[in-house]
């Protein structure tokens, strides 16, 4: 009985060991899950003037005007965004049509409006 | 950060309950291997979560373009700092503010201005003898005839640019101190503006020690030491053939600035024919060669701009001779999609 009990004391891996790795496992598991980028759907992010104004989500179609010097009107549809209208001169924003991979922007440099789907590319930047 | 501080602090409090819950069952000798286990999971959650360390960055309009900036630095005053270097550059060198020194000098033929805008204008005239007036300074009447990137772009008669041919001299300009007379030129700095100002945003970065950062000013960019994660920086091309997120071929800079002149960054469609900004001084006209694009990569921001425009103009054929006999490390993208790069091309690159 006493060298039954002196075993199970000297086992290398108890349950309770088993436990307490379990728990620690699961909440680095959980800390990992939570900081992790929603994945639920691509979001585009709106900046005027290097503020973010506006998060959208790509899955949901819409319309959204922005309004600074000039007034540009972002359209949502069938997961990619473009700009629908635009008053600024040369309209060179208009002219990148439509956008949908992640890093990809819309630029309006004279309403210093940006539009950037969320995610980067392989490269830091693009000349 | 502040939610992956309180996630952390969660997961250390339920961690430590679980770590009583066992002690007290356990004899002292397997306490340490617990505690072991514990430091273990909260070193790994620590190098997981805190320890890459965030960029400064910023997103600015200056001098009609996009300007981002991302610094590896606690201090937050450099980034205003850069955006004040480069709102008195705009000030400076804009042809649309009116009262910048290149309006003035455009205006009056004679004027006081910075020392930036005296700067500028000798190393773009320097280049522009040196190529024989491939990259040319004084376009700027010719730039405004055009009208490109206004409303008013279309295709000026021959008539009109015979007119003003007079405004490209720039065998008149003449610099005295801080005073510039142009005679009847008129000048446009636009090829050379946003490359001196990279030099004095890097400049303004190694003064504050700053290791690793990545400056873009409307795809003009320069980049400093290595990623957090040990990687170089990596500046895609442009695919002229694609939009502005795609790209042809990947080059990895330390310390260096790259910029591209292309087809595709400014022009028009009239009568279904495109016309690009890239004008041959000669012909007052967009250049025709079988270019789409040429890159060109140096310590000097300023000259990454002027002989990327320069070799351009020139073509395939001369701007690689150009370009070899220099010492350039240029990329020369042809209209067909092909690529080809100067002798002994100095830094790392892939096609994609």
């Amino acid at each position: 009985m006493a060298s039954q009990k002196n075993k199970k004391e000297n086992q290398l891996i108890k349950a309770s060991d088993v436990v307490f790795t379990a728990v620690i496992v699961a909440a680095m598991l959980a800390v990992l899950f939570f900081m992790m980028p929603k994945t639920s759907g691509k979001t585009v992010q709106i900046k005027q003037n290097g503020q973010v104004v506006r998060t959208l989500l790509l899955s949901e179609d819409t319309t959204v005007e922005i309004n600074g010097t000039y007034h540009n009107v972002f359209v949502i549809k069938d997961g990619k965004i473009s700009i629908q209208s635009t008053d600024c001169p040369g309209k060179q924003c208009q002219k990148t049509g439509e956008i949908f991979y992640a890093g990809q922007s819309i630029v309006c440099a004279p309403n210093g409006v940006s539009a950037t789907i969320a995610g980067g590319g392989d490269v830091d930047a693009i000349t | 950060m502040a939610k992956t501080n309180s996630f952390f602090a969660a997961v250390l409090s339920c961690g430590g309950g679980a770590a009583l819950f066992n002690i007290q069952q356990v004899r002292k000798m397997r306490k340490k291997r617990l505690t072991a286990i514990f430091a273990c999971a909260c070193v790994c959650v620590v190098f997981l979560s805190a320890c890459a360390p965030a960029p400064c960055t910023d997103e600015s309009f200056y001098m009609n373009t996009i300007i981002t900036q991302s610094l590896y630095t606690k201090d937050t005053q450099v980034l205003a700092q850069n955006n004040e270097i480069l709102r008195e550059m705009e000030h400076a060198m804009s042809r649309t503010i009116k009262d910048s020194d290149v309006s003035r000098l455009n205006a009056d033929k004679k004027a006081e201005v910075s020392a930036d805008t005296v700067a500028v204008i000798e190393e773009a005239l320097k280049v522009s003898k040196q190529t024989n007036g491939a990259f040319h300074v004084a376009l700027g009447k010719v730039m405004e005839v055009w009208g490109f990137g206004t409303d008013e772009a279309h295709v000026p008669t021959r008539l009109e640019l015979d007119a003003i041919k007079d405004t490209t001299d720039d065998t008149q300009i003449c610099i005295d101190g801080d005073t510039v007379k142009l005679g009847t030129a008129q000048i446009d700095l636009g090829g050379a503006a946003k490359g001196f100002a990279l030099d004095k945003l890097a400049q303004n970065i190694k003064d504050h020690n700053i290791e690793s950062a990545l400056i873009s000013i409307g795809g003009s960019i320069y980049a400093r030491g290595k990623k957090p994660n040990g990687q170089p920086y990596k500046i895609g091309i442009r695919d002229p053939q694609g939009t502005q997120s795609d790209y042809i071929a990947v080059i990895e800079i330390d310390d260096a600035c790259i910029s591209t002149s292309g087809v595709y960054e400014r022009g028009f469609v009239q009568d279904g024919v495109y016309y690009h900004h890239l004008i041959d001084s000669k012909t007052l006209a967009p250049v025709k060669n079988n270019l789409a694009s040429v890159s060109v990569v140096s310590k000097s921001g300023i000259q990454t701009d002027l002989y990327s425009t320069a070799l351009f103009v020139m073509g395939l054929t001369d701007g690689l001779r150009f370009a070899n006999e220099q010492g350039i490390d240029a990329v020369f993208i042809t209209d067909q999609n092909e690529i080809v790069l100067t002798d002994g091309f100095g830094y790392g690159f892939t096609k994609k």
